[in-house]
């Protein structure tokens, strides 16, 4: 079973195409992105994806991508990702009947700051 | 320290074999009521200014310990805690805010606008002779910043050969031990005055979060006047004093300085304010360690019959560490030196001069870890410089009417040292009239009316806020705060009754504030003048030659736009009974402290809720059970019993807010600021200490 699901991890990973989407954050109608760099399905069977989130926002002036493994989350329409100082955290909101992260439609970071977090909400995704 | 101490000895040595017993009694004329003896009453009835005075006995009733406990609840007074957790308390006059009150010891500055905010705490009563409380702008010579008013700790004189003891302790871990030491003569001699208090947290709540913070703090001061000669006097003082304050845990604990996290709903069962901490202590802890290092020095010459000089200068060095549970550490010192040169002239029987020159430099400097270094935010740190010119004339117009006509003209300077600030120096010339008239009605009535302005720069920013905004702050402050105020007192005074109404109204205009949404913190001058009046009502009557009832009211009128840049709640209405009763040996004195209601809305405490949960998807904040919006009408009563075995020793006994009145509900709130709730500290509007029941013993010899 593990071979099975090594060989379709490497299979679908490498056949899967950067995708990047582009949307606007609620606070700043800024322009914010989701790159979806692979998918696949790791060793204990949970579909995952590793993606970057931009954290763009006008009021605290960063303009860094932050880097998640998303898997799906507690509601149904969530996948849900920790990021690797364990602090901060990212949602994507799917659609219910989504081919797990074909058409994202929001994405909710909280991220750490100092000793603070902020939040960004990015709206409306499109695919590039 | 030691070549102060060194440096008084001698002196005292050498001016002792010059000391001339004769008392020069022109210099009690020009100086006026400047030596005046107290009356028994409140109100000091002979000066022009209306001038209010609290007694020793009157400190030691109220179980006082530190300034902002010894002014509390007096007429036109408040004590205002602006931070739960760091324990930090204000005094206020004439509902203006802590900074607009200037605080002298011996009549010289002794606090600047950085050392009140935590200083006043570390000030020690021991070793006073009385508080005079001096209320409307510019009600002080030497202090125009005094927009408020003017508090004036006037030390004992060492004018005696006596030794005395005094421990008191009780609940709560409250032990608090005095010293004073006198020796000399009328000439002149050696004060010597040390303190130690102590007194525990309160959590009330049992939410493992304290609302009153844990307080040490042991003081010392020597004092040494003399009269050298029918011309010459001196008087030196230096002090020493140390505050620590723990707030927010409830556990001996002193957080380690590495920033931490800021307390979020997780902290807190259901992320409810109300249930049990059990999040890391560091979250919840402010520690501030202050160290106090001051002195001054004044000498006076009688160059002529009707004309002496005073020369004065006073010095302070504050030490500020803290760590504040906001995750970060704050250090800094401020240095504050203050010169002065007075001419007294009496021109002839009618009109009396004072004349002269002050100079104040004041430098402040701070250090950050986290704030300055890991986020390179800005400085607070700056330099305070003013030069002022004064004039006063006493004119005695007629047996009964008295005026005393001032004019001031100051050039104030500040330099802000941190160049990224969007405004960093402020450079004014400032002037400020002030009169006072006192009319004698007849033998037992009298009015006075004073008109006049006053001016402070604003300097107290980041540590005033100290630090609650999470991206630091910024400052485009272009204007001194400048005030007007008129006061009418109406004074009523027998053998058995001494009444006073009074009635102050101060406009307030280039008022210093931070809007609490702007991130980082934006401290600007308000664009809107605020007034803020005060009527004050005090009646004290002898009932018999062993009881004394004094009753008094308090009302401040105050703008909503101005309250909500208030820290926190002040008091609108209030009233207060005291009685003070003699029988036997024994004396008893009840204090009865009736606070009215208060819209707490007004305050900008909408804000605070009591619980926080986080939406699943957005991870924003959704805050519900909003805090308490109204302020109930509230007493609290304290009692003070002595018994006087003799002369040398007596036995005290108290309990201050018999019946354990508090908030009930935490000064802890999560705080709406911009899109996100924070921890916060700053819900208060009642008492956060309940009883304490203390005893003690006092020997003096």
């Amino acid at each position: 079973m593990k071979v099975l699901v090594l060989i379709s991890t490497i299979l679908f990973s490498s056949a899967y195409a950067q995708t990047k989407y582009y949307g606007l954050t609620r606070s700043h109608q800024e322009t914010c992105s989701l790159t979806v760099y692979d998918v696949g399905v790791d060793e204990n069977g949970r579909p995952y994806a590793e993606v970057a989130v931009s954290a763009s926002d006008d009021d605290h002036l960063v303009s860094e991508e932050f880097s998640f493994t998303v898997h799906p989350g507690v509601r149904s329409d969530l996948l849900s990702g920790q990021g690797t100082n364990g602090k901060d955290r990212l949602n994507i909101m799917v659609e219910e009947e989504d081919e797990f992260i074909e058409s994202p439609k929001a994405y909710a970071l909280k991220w750490l700051h100092g000793n603070h977090y902020h939040n960004i909400l990015c709206l409306n995704l499109v695919r590039e | 320290m030691s070549n102060a101490l060194v440096f008084l000895f001698l002196l005292n040595v050498f001016s002792s074999a010059y000391a001339q017993v004769h008392e020069d009694l022109r210099e009690v004329k020009v100086l006026g009521h400047l030596d005046d003896e107290l009356p028994l009453s409140h109100i000091n009835k002979d000066s022009i200014v209306k001038k209010e005075v609290l007694s020793e006995d009157r400190i030691s009733h109220k179980n006082a310990n530190d300034l902002s406990g010894a002014l509390d609840l007096e007429p036109g007074v408040q004590t205002n805690i602006s931070c739960a957790s760091c324990g930090s308390k204000r005094v206020t006059l004439n509902g203006l805010r802590g900074e607009n009150t200037t605080v002298l010891i011996d009549g010289l500055p002794a606090f600047s606008s950085v050392s009140s905010f935590y200083g006043l705490e570390a000030l020690p009563l021991t070793g006073l002779n009385h508080i005079e409380i001096m209320r409307g702008a510019g009600a002080s010579l030497t202090a125009p910043e005094a927009i408020g008013g003017v508090v004036n700790l006037v030390t004992k004189k060492p004018d005696e050969k006596s030794f005395s003891y005094q421990v008191k302790g009780g609940g709560q871990d409250y032990l608090n031990q005095q010293i004073l030491g006198s020796y000399g003569n009328f000439t002149g001699g050696t004060l010597i005055a040390a303190q130690t208090n102590h007194l525990g947290y309160f959590d009330e709540d049992n939410n493992k979060v304290a609302e009153s913070a844990r307080k040490s703090q042991k003081s010392f001061m020597l004092k040494n006047e003399k009269r050298l000669s029918g011309k010459l006097k001196y008087s030196a003082r230096i002090g020493h004093d140390e505050l620590e304050l723990i707030g927010g845990t409830t556990e001996h604990f002193r957080p380690k300085g590495e920033p931490s996290l800021l307390a979020d709903e997780d902290d807190f069962e259901n992320g409810d304010i109300r249930n049990r901490f059990n999040g890391d202590k560091s979250k919840i802890t402010d520690w501030i360690r202050l160290k106090r290092s001051s002195g001054a020095f004044s000498l006076m010459y009688h160059l002529s019959e009707n004309l002496n000089v005073k020369a004065s200068t006073s010095y302070a060095r504050q030490q500020q560490l803290s760590i504040y549970s906001h995750g970060y550490d704050y250090d800094n010192q401020d240095d504050f030196r203050f010169y002065e040169v007075k001419f007294n002239y009496a021109l002839n029987e009618d009109h009396f001069f004072t004349f002269g020159v002050d100079h104040k430099n004041e430098s402040m400097s701070s250090e950050s870890d986290y704030l300055y270094r890991n986020q390179n935010f800005y400085r607070d740190s700056f330099d305070y410089n003013t030069l002022g010119f004064f004039i006063q004339d006493e004119w005695f117009v007629t047996s009964k009417d008295q005026l005393s006509l001032i004019l001031r003209l100051d050039h104030i300077d500040v330099k802000w040292q941190d160049a990224r600030l969007s405004n960093d120096q402020l450079s004014k010339t400032a002037f400020a009239p002030r009169l006072h008239y006192k009319r004698q009605h007849s033998d037992t009535l009298s009015s006075r009316f004073s008109l006049g302005a006053g001016y402070r720069a604003p300097l107290t920013l980041f540590e005033s806020q100290h630090g609650t905004n999470e991206e630091g702050f910024d400052l485009d402050i272009n204007e001194l705060e400048r005030a007007e105020n008129m006061t009418y007192t109406l004074n009523h005074e027998t053998s058995q009754n001494n009444s006073a109404l009074s009635f102050s109204h101060t406009i307030l205009h280039h008022m210093a504030y931070a809007e609490d949404n702007d991130s980082p913190l934006l401290f600007q001058n308000s664009s809107q003048s605020f007034a803020i009046s005060t009527l004050n009502l005090i009646h004290v009557k002898k009932v018999t030659n062993n009881w004394t009832l004094e009753f008094s009211f308090d009302y401040f009128f105050m703008e909503d736009e101005y309250k909500e840049k208030l820290p926190s709640a002040v008091q609108e209405s209030r009233a207060r009974v005291v009685s003070d009763y003699h029988f036997g040996k024994s004396e008893v004195v009840g204090f009865l402290n009736i606070i009215g209601p208060r819209n707490l809305k007004k305050y900008d405490y909408e804000k605070n809720y009591n619980q926080l949960t986080e939406d699943s998807f957005t991870f924003e904040d959704i805050p519900s059970q909003r805090k308490q919006q109204y302020a109930p009408l509230y007493a609290t009563v304290d009692l003070f019993y002595n018994y006087q075995f003799n002369n040398k020793y007596s036995v005290i006994a108290g309990v201050d807010n018999l019946f354990d009145y508090t908030q009930k509900e935490s000064p802890l709130s999560w705080r709406g600021h911009g899109d996100h709730f924070h921890l916060d500290n700053r819900h208060i509007w009642g008492p956060l200490q309940g009883r304490v029941v203390y005893t003690g013993f006092k020997a003096s010899f």
